[in-house]
């Protein structure tokens, strides 16, 4: 009797337990250690969408489904989408942009770059090829399960698994693009990337004035922070905010 | 003394018909060649052709993920593209940025239409995305296995 209800009780609390700590399995599809680098989460990342309006409601849906994420808040902003934008994709600092082109003959359906500054993504792209698109065998849930994964991919997130298993997740490496949607491993694997905070942050342009900020005269060099004990030499630092900041080193003419 | 002279002479002709025997039984064949070592994509080309495998030259070919236009070419009438560089050093570099799998190179991440296969040799890096067993085999007989894909 006593044990039987010990038995019982020791059910209930494992039930109790793991509701309170869903288990996880296979969250580990990080690609190396790239993520962007922000100060606070949820990350406010801009895709900025250059493609045709026959991909528009593709990007709003992976849009859509990953801003699903905890440590993701995504914004759309309207892009150039002529040919020669779209052919080009040019990244933009702090952004990620979305193009489609007939990029040619090269073997690849979607192609997703990040730039980075030692694990951290400054900018990335993502590009489907309709040079394949076009042909009508790759149907909605295909170009879904593309798109989906290459802004998964610049989100810093690898496949999910590299065995060609069909996980159901757009971020699979199966040859079948059945899966339009991320799925919960996608999203626990992006609470782990992002459960941690940096001192600055490679999201959105840079401060207004600091790319082309003037520091030719002195006066535009912001607090000196350091000084050599004899004189000569000294640092400046002007701080434009979020990270971003110019230094000056000067060695002073006798 | 006659007939020592005789035997002596019949012991030269032995050793030297043993000797040119040798170099008969080991010569190659007339108008036969080594297996070509592939360095290039000219000596590609050649060894392919080699194999029986029809080769055309098409059209360049670019990749954001190498640092060099490639070409692509029909093999066997499947696009095979063929990045070349200026030594084997630089091929290696770009060699060791392919993931085992094939499925990123360096900070690209790539979903491929089929298969991908890519062979190294020298100062050539030949990318074939497909699944054509007999594509593949004349790749493999030229090159050597594969070093990354699936």
């Amino acid at each position: 009797m006593h044990t039987q209800k010990a038995r019982s009780v020791l059910v209930l609390a494992v039930i109790v337990m793991l509701a309170a700590f869903p288990f996880s399995a296979g969250a580990d599809h990080a690609w190396g250690n790239y993520h962007w680098a922000r100060t606070s989460n949820p990350a406010n990342i801009t895709v900025i969408d250059s493609m045709t309006a026959d991909w528009d409601d593709n990007l709003d849906t992976a849009i859509s489904d990953w801003s699903k994420s905890s440590v993701l808040d995504i914004a759309e902003e309207a892009g150039a989408s002529d040919a020669d934008t779209r052919s080009r994709c040019r990244a933009v600092k702090g952004k990620v942009r979305s193009c489609n082109y007939t990029y040619g003959n090269n073997g690849w359906l979607g192609l997703a770059q990040i730039w980075v500054r030692g694990s951290h993504i400054t900018q990335g792209t993502a590009k489907m090829n309709d040079t394949y698109f076009s042909n009508p065998a790759y149907d909605e849930t295909a170009r879904q399960h593309v798109v989906c994964q290459e802004i998964g991919h610049d989100w810093g997130l690898g496949h999910q698994d590299e065995s060609g298993a069909d996980l159901n997740t757009c971020m699979d490496y199966a040859d079948a693009l059945d899966n339009p949607n991320p799925n919960t491993h996608d999203y626990a694997q992006l609470e782990t990337i992002y459960s941690h905070l940096d001192n600055s942050t490679t999201i959105g342009a840079a401060p207004a004035g600091f790319e082309n900020a003037n520091v030719h005269a002195q006066e535009n060099w912001g607090t000196k922070v350091h000084e050599s004990a004899n004189g000569r030499s000294a640092i400046f630092e002007r701080d434009f905010g979020n990270g971003f900041k110019v230094f000056t080193f000067v060695v002073w003419a006798e | 003394m006659k007939n020592q002279v005789w035997i002596f002479l019949l012991l030269v002709c032995v050793l030297a018909v043993s000797g040119c025997a040798n170099d008969f039984l080991t010569a190659s064949p007339v108008g036969s060649t080594e297996p070509l070592a592939v360095e290039d994509q000219a000596t590609l080309i050649s060894a392919l052709e080699g194999s029986g495998a029809t080769v055309e030259i098409g059209e360049p070919v670019s990749q954001v993920f190498f640092s060099t236009e490639g070409t692509l070419l029909k093999v066997k009438g499947a696009d095979v593209q063929v990045f070349e560089y200026e030594s084997a050093e630089e091929m290696e570099n770009e060699a060791s940025q392919v993931s085992p799998d094939g499925g990123s190179i360096g900070t690209s991440m790539v979903t491929w239409v089929d298969v991908p296969h890519f062979y190294k040799a020298n100062r050539i890096i030949v990318l074939y995305v497909g699944n054509d067993a007999s594509v593949l085999d004349v790749l493999e007989s030229a090159l050597g296995p594969q070093f990354a894909g699936r």
